[in-house]
């Protein structure tokens, strides 16, 4: 499949501070990417870059082959965009918004076009209000659809459902997945049930850099092969922590610590190593009280990227 | 350069425009103080008429050009440099502050498509302002000239026309030049007054200095290029300095826009 947005050594700095750092990634053309990090990883500034609202400092960016740098017209031309906190004219109707959109993004049929993205999003009862008077749920809708109309090849949706309730991101995450038919979508979004709702890739960012890319389903195949294994003991002191870290290290395992549990992932493989591990923790004085045997969902290896990263 | 896209931007800030009081507000009071001064400078001349009446030699030096259009275009002049940086203050700082300068920078525009939309579309509100402001005016030379019997002499009023909006395109360059750097429209505002005053009274500080320097500051003064203008002479010299001037700030405006980040 071909790679419709390519980034090659990509450096975005802000005087000293880097807030991208030499990241190389592509995106298929057809699919969705879930571009994945907590809050400042640098999800919206890499957005940013493809859409040619920031230059990168080095490295370079080609979006359907244009190189974003050097002709950030073109580029403009084959992507549509829904910035993070979707801003909005207050003073326009949203008829008015989207056929200046639509006229901006030289639409030849710009009434058509503006019903068919209105019927889409299902906005057509409020076509005729200001922006200012819509809810949050529905200016979001207002959002997706200025970024659609157009048809671009491209659709960049930084952090879509944020600030939604339960029902509106369901319907959102739903309309995201009827566009991807025919579209490139990239979203993103710290939150990794989203990613595993609705992409067919992932890309995980964290502190400026690329720690994991991959297809979902790849990962999933791979994460079937391990167990996550949780302790609740009666008291979680340092001398605790201590004999956990020396017992799990001599099995090559490293503990997650919360208050009172431990946990860690282990290949299926391993299980029968379950029980020599239960014998020394018990043996070194550590209180178990229970034990829980679970699969390694995808929010476990994000955050477990996430958590080696910050222990390196 | 697309035109279409310039006018699509321009429709755009006038649509905006139309759904805010302010600066109709501004321009309402502007108005108000035009006709206080107008209607008091036409009380002045009709008294001095009087005088005349009496004392025919006085009546040498009595013309309406110099005792009421020339002030007035003075005046009407004052008026717009604080009225414009109220209306294209707004151009990209409103948008900074929204972020809805994010949309635009990803929709299909160049620099400066953006840039000459955004003067066009105060331009637009500006020339509403200067009509109304030279309205008056018009009705009162034709009145004068149909009671006097004389011949209707509108040069002085064309040139000061011509003048004004010349000078009102530069401020609005110099405006929306600093709109693309300052985030919110208040100091954005404040920031093109300073600088358009300075332009503007930048002439006077050469009568206290030597020749060079003199020649120097009337050159690059906007209130010494607009001088001409107010007396009934349009010098293509002053003409191309406006022009200049504007090509400019317009050059540093999308300058600006391409290095936002």
């Amino acid at each position: 499949m071909k790679d419709i947005v390519v980034l090659e050594e990509v450096t975005k700095k802000y005087g000293e501070k880097v807030a991208v750092d030499r990241i190389s990634v592509n995106f298929e053309e057809g699919r969705i990417t879930g571009f994945l990090g907590l809050n400042g990883a640098g999800k919206t500034t890499t957005m940013k870059i493809i859409t040619t609202y920031f230059k990168p400092t080095s490295g370079k960016v080609f979006v359907d082959s244009f190189d974003a740098v050097e002709n950030p017209y073109k580029v403009r031309k084959v992507i549509g965009y829904l910035p993070e906190n979707f801003p909005i004219y207050d003073n326009l109707t949203v008829l008015d918004f989207l056929r200046f959109v639509a006229m901006a993004k030289d639409v030849v049929d710009v009434e058509k076009e503006v019903d068919k993205v209105i019927d889409l999003v299902g906005i057509k009862n409020y076509k005729n209000r200001f922006l200012k008077e819509l809810s949050k749920g529905y200016k979001q809708r207002v959002g997706i659809a200025q970024a659609i109309i157009g048809e671009p090849k491209v659709i960049i949706l930084d952090e879509p459902t944020q600030g939604l309730d339960p029902a509106q991101i369901i319907e959102i995450r739903k309309l995201i997945k009827e566009l991807s038919h025919d579209k490139t979508i990239i979203l993103s979004t710290h939150i990794m049930q989203e990613v595993e709702a609705i992409c067919d890739n992932v890309v995980i960012i964290h502190r400026g850099s690329i720690k994991l890319k991959g297809k979902i389903s790849d990962l999933k195949k791979e994460m079937q092969g391990y167990l996550t294994v949780e302790y609740f003991i009666d008291n979680m002191n340092e001398e605790n922590k201590r004999v956990i870290v020396d017992v799990l290290k001599e099995f090559g395992l490293t503990p997650d610590f919360g208050i009172n549990t431990f946990e860690f992932s282990i290949k299926k493989d391993d299980e029968y190593k379950m029980k020599e591990i239960n014998k020394k923790l018990i043996d070194s004085g550590v209180g178990v009280m229970y034990v829980n045997r679970s699969s390694v969902s995808m929010e476990d290896l994000f955050l477990k990227v996430i958590k080696e990263e910050n222990n390196n | 350069m697309d035109f279409k896209k310039v006018n699509l931007i321009a429709s755009k800030d006038i649509m905006e425009y139309l759904s805010t009081v302010f600066p109709f507000i501004s321009m309402f009071v502007a108005l108000c103080f035009l006709s206080i001064f107008f209607i008091s400078a036409v009380y002045a001349f009709f008294q001095a008429a009087f005088v005349a009446q009496a004392f025919p030699s006085f009546a040498k030096n009595f013309n309406v050009n110099d005792m009421i259009v020339t002030p007035y275009l003075g005046f009407v002049a004052f008026f717009s440099i604080l009225i414009i940086p109220i209306i294209s203050a707004k151009a990209f700082s409103q948008e900074r502050k929204l972020k809805t300068i994010e949309l635009l920078f990803t929709y299909p525009f160049r620099e400066i498509e953006l840039v000459f939309g955004k003067i066009i579309s105060s331009f637009i509100i500006y020339f509403v302002f200067l009509f109304f402001a030279f309205l008056y005016l018009v009705l009162f030379i034709f009145v004068y000239s149909f009671i006097n019997k004389g011949a209707m002499d509108f040069s002085i009023v064309i040139s000061g026309f011509i003048g004004l909006l010349l000078l009102g395109l530069s401020v609005i360059s110099i405006s929306v030049f600093v709109s693309t750097f300052v985030d919110d429209i208040v100091p954005a505002w404040a920031i093109s007054l300073v600088i358009v005053l300075i332009f503007w009274l930048i002439g006077y500080t050469g009568d206290f200095a030597n020749v060079m320097y003199k020649n120097f500051v009337k050159t690059i003064s906007l209130g010494n290029n607009f001088e001409n203008f107010s007396k009934g002479v349009i010098d293509l010299k002053n003409v191309a300095y406006f022009l200049s001037f504007n090509l400019l700030f317009i050059y540093l405006s999308v300058i600006s826009l391409m290095e936002k980040d």
